[in-house]
């Protein structure tokens, strides 16, 4: 297998159930506060912006202003004021947060603000003695929300369930790139799985039981020797990389054969194209819990449901796969002779054999037979006769 | 019954892959500062996860200005300033548990982490960076510092000073791994002691720059290899122990067990002493 695609199979595995399992988080709640006598847009926009950690719930408990406001000389604003679609501007003291969304914050020189200054999208300018006890902070327009926001939960369960298909498409594109490559390994991976299910799962298990403790004897065995110490670390990722690799292999082989005995071979279909035909049924059948479950996004507990039978599959396919790839040698041998001398991979699901029709038969063989030449006679003799 | 063809599968799976929804890679950028009220120190810490970090000073009014540029999966900046213990500390860079506001962003920037700090000239500062995984450029030229320290995990890092620090440093610390560290300048970070510790990444010292006193040097390293360079106006001496470690100077030195030291050592006036321990690595020495 080219260590490219070993490594492209390897991120794939190990990343795919992550993003599965990847769901939206509801942002920083605040609690609920009435915002009386803002239109909806601002009150949107303020909830939205209580939701941005940058800005956080003070933008709801505070002085809410909509348009260009100022805070004039000699006034003292008390607590956290909130301009909407402004600009703010600051000649007296603000006691808490100044805040101008979608605006600017201006503080002219005898302005003081003794909490923070944000400003969302417009900035800030200071006067030079104008004073900011807090920090000052700028950031990008809060974007209202959107429909798409609202209704999040149809957005998510989509999402949930391009994401799912799209791994599962990187996954054939994988295992198309290991057909090429090494079809021949997988394809004794498959045999092997083939001759018996249950002993390449025990195999697989005892496998993955002794990953760790073999890890760790690998160590302390490098470890007797100084330039061992020294090989301990590539020792290591080399190991991971080798279980990864095998693990990547027999769970192709796995899916293959679960293809394999759902989509038989038919008769006009190469070699090749079985092995693909099959690699890519057994995905897609494996891939149905999978979408189930990111169907089910919005109902948390029935997608976390199929979610775990599906990685429980997911999991027995894997591991009979490393038990098959195990017995294979890596897929190098046949199962059945595992310390033998290499042999050519033994073919997919056999052709159907059919018997000779009868219009085809002929008692003349078709080769072999020497042809005799027929005696033939000219006039000229025949009249000297 | 009709051939199964690779040709057939394939627009399938690549139309699979582009209904990928790689819309809105939302990235956000954050601007925060804090005005300077007084001109007394200050200690500065920097914690980055991931992404790249650069540092410069700032003649604005402000001890610090801050630009984060960050995608979604990373969690918002902070900042954290104790008034009465005058310590500061800005976070960026790290990954985030929770999405932020787009929550109909799922395909996130994953690489969107970019930070450029600058620091006040005018409040002598105690600065500690903690880049875990970033690449790091901070030129610290025109920041008076009394003390600073690095500490780099896999990522590469360059600290120079272009000026002569305007404080005098007590100590210079520098802790990476495996990205490597290159010192540039190190003559004008007006340090008392530099400690560099090492894995496996290359270390290279430039000890250019306005001497004004002299410098111990410590430099512990596993596996990557160390490179000096030093001007003729200094004199050097270096002390290397190692288990496979070399050595390799350049330049006109004396040898004398395992320390080398320039001929012009005992006359010079700024003096700088180094000591290297290497396990296996390349020490290189060059005076010129």
């Amino acid at each position: 297998m080219a260590a490219h695609t070993t490594l492209a199979l390897l991120a794939a595995a190990l990343l795919l159930p992550g993003a599965l399992h990847a769901q939206t988080v509801p942002a920083t709640s605040c609690p609920r506060r009435e915002l009386a006598g803002l239109s909806s847009a601002h009150a949107a926009l303020l909830k939205r912006a209580s939701e941005d950690p940058i800005i956080g719930c003070s933008a709801l408990d505070a002085t809410h202003k909509s348009g260009d406001f100022s805070v004039a000389a000699g006034d003292t604003l008390r607590g956290n004021l909130v301009v909407l679609d402004g600009t703010l501007r600051i000649t007296g003291t603000v006691t808490g947060t100044a805040m101008a969304l979608n605006g600017a914050v201006v503080i002219d020189s005898s302005g003081h603000v003794l909490g923070d200054v944000i400003s969302a999208e417009h900035g800030a300018a200071i006067a030079p003695s104008g004073r900011v006890d807090g920090e000052l902070r700028t950031l990008d327009a809060i974007e209202p929300l959107t429909p798409d926001v609202q209704v999040g939960a149809v957005g998510g369960t989509i999402t949930s369930l391009t994401r799912t298909a799209a791994w599962f498409g990187i996954l054939i594109l994988l295992g198309i790139g290991v057909l090429i490559n090494s079809g021949d390994a997988m394809q004794r991976v498959t045999t092997a799985l083939q001759s018996g299910f249950a002993r390449n799962v025990m195999v697989g298990l005892l496998a993955q039981m002794a990953l760790l403790p073999v890890l760790v004897l690998t160590c302390v065995l490098l470890a007797l020797t100084l330039i061992g110490i020294l090989l301990i670390p590539f020792a290591i990722v080399a190991y991971v990389v080798a279980v990864l690799g095998l693990l990547v292999l027999g769970g192709l082989g796995a899916v293959q054969m679960v293809g394999a005995g759902l989509a038989p071979r038919r008769r006009a279909v190469s070699e090749r194209g079985a092995r693909l035909q099959s690699l890519v049924t057994g995905m897609l059948l494996l891939s149905v819990p999978w979408l189930i479950a990111a169907a089910l996004t919005s109902i948390p507990i029935l997608s976390a449901a199929v979610g775990t039978l599906a990685l429980g599959i997911t999991w027995v396919a894997l591991t009979a796969g490393l038990g098959a790839t195990l017995r294979t040698r890596g897929g190098t041998r046949s199962h059945e002779d595992p310390w033998g001398v290499r042999r050519p991979a033994p073919s997919g699901t056999p052709l159907p054999v059919e018997a000779p029709k009868a219009e085809w038969l002929t008692p003349t063989p078709l080769t072999g037979v020497v042809a005799v030449k027929r005696p033939t006679t000219t006039s000229g003799s025949r009249s000297a006769r | 019954m009709r051939r199964m063809n690779i040709r057939r599968v394939a627009p399938l799976l690549l139309a699979t892959l582009v209904g990928t929804p790689l819309l809105a890679q939302h990235v956000r950028t954050l601007e925060s500062s804090r005005l300077l009220n007084d001109a007394g120190p200050v200690a500065v810490r920097l914690q980055l996860g991931t992404g790249t970090l650069s540092v410069g000073a700032s003649d604005a009014p402000y001890l610090y200005r801050s630009i984060t540029r960050f995608g979604d999966s990373y969690s918002a900046p902070t900042s954290t300033w104790n008034a009465a213990q005058r310590t500061l500390t800005l976070t960026a860079g790290q990954r985030s548990a929770a999405r932020t506001v787009r929550r109909d962003d799922d395909q996130t920037d994953e690489s969107a982490q970019d930070w450029r700090v600058q620091l006040t000239r005018s409040a002598p500062l105690e600065l500690m960076i903690d880049a875990t995984a970033a690449d790091a450029a901070l030129d610290l030229t025109g920041i008076p510092l009394r003390r600073f320290a690095l500490n780099s995990g896999a990522a590469a890092a360059t600290v120079r000073f272009d000026a002569p620090n305007t404080e005098a440093m007590s100590v210079f610390d520098a802790n990476v791994g495996a990205g490597g560290l290159k010192l540039i300048g190190m003559g004008n970070a007006d340090a008392s002691e530099v400690r560099i510790a090492g894995d496996v990444g290359d270390i290279a010292i430039d000890l250019g720059g306005r001497w004004q006193r002299d410098l111990r040097v410590v430099v512990t390293s596993v596996f990557g290899g160390i490179s000096i360079t030093a001007p003729p106006t200094i004199g050097i001496e270096l002390e290397s122990t190692g288990l496979l470690a070399r050595e390799n100077v350049d330049g006109s030195f004396r040898h004398d067990g395992d320390t080398w030291r320039s001929t012009n050592f005992d006359a010079s006036s700024v003096k700088v002493r180094v000591l290297v321990r290497s396990l296996l690595g390349k020490v290189t020495l060059i005076q010129r």
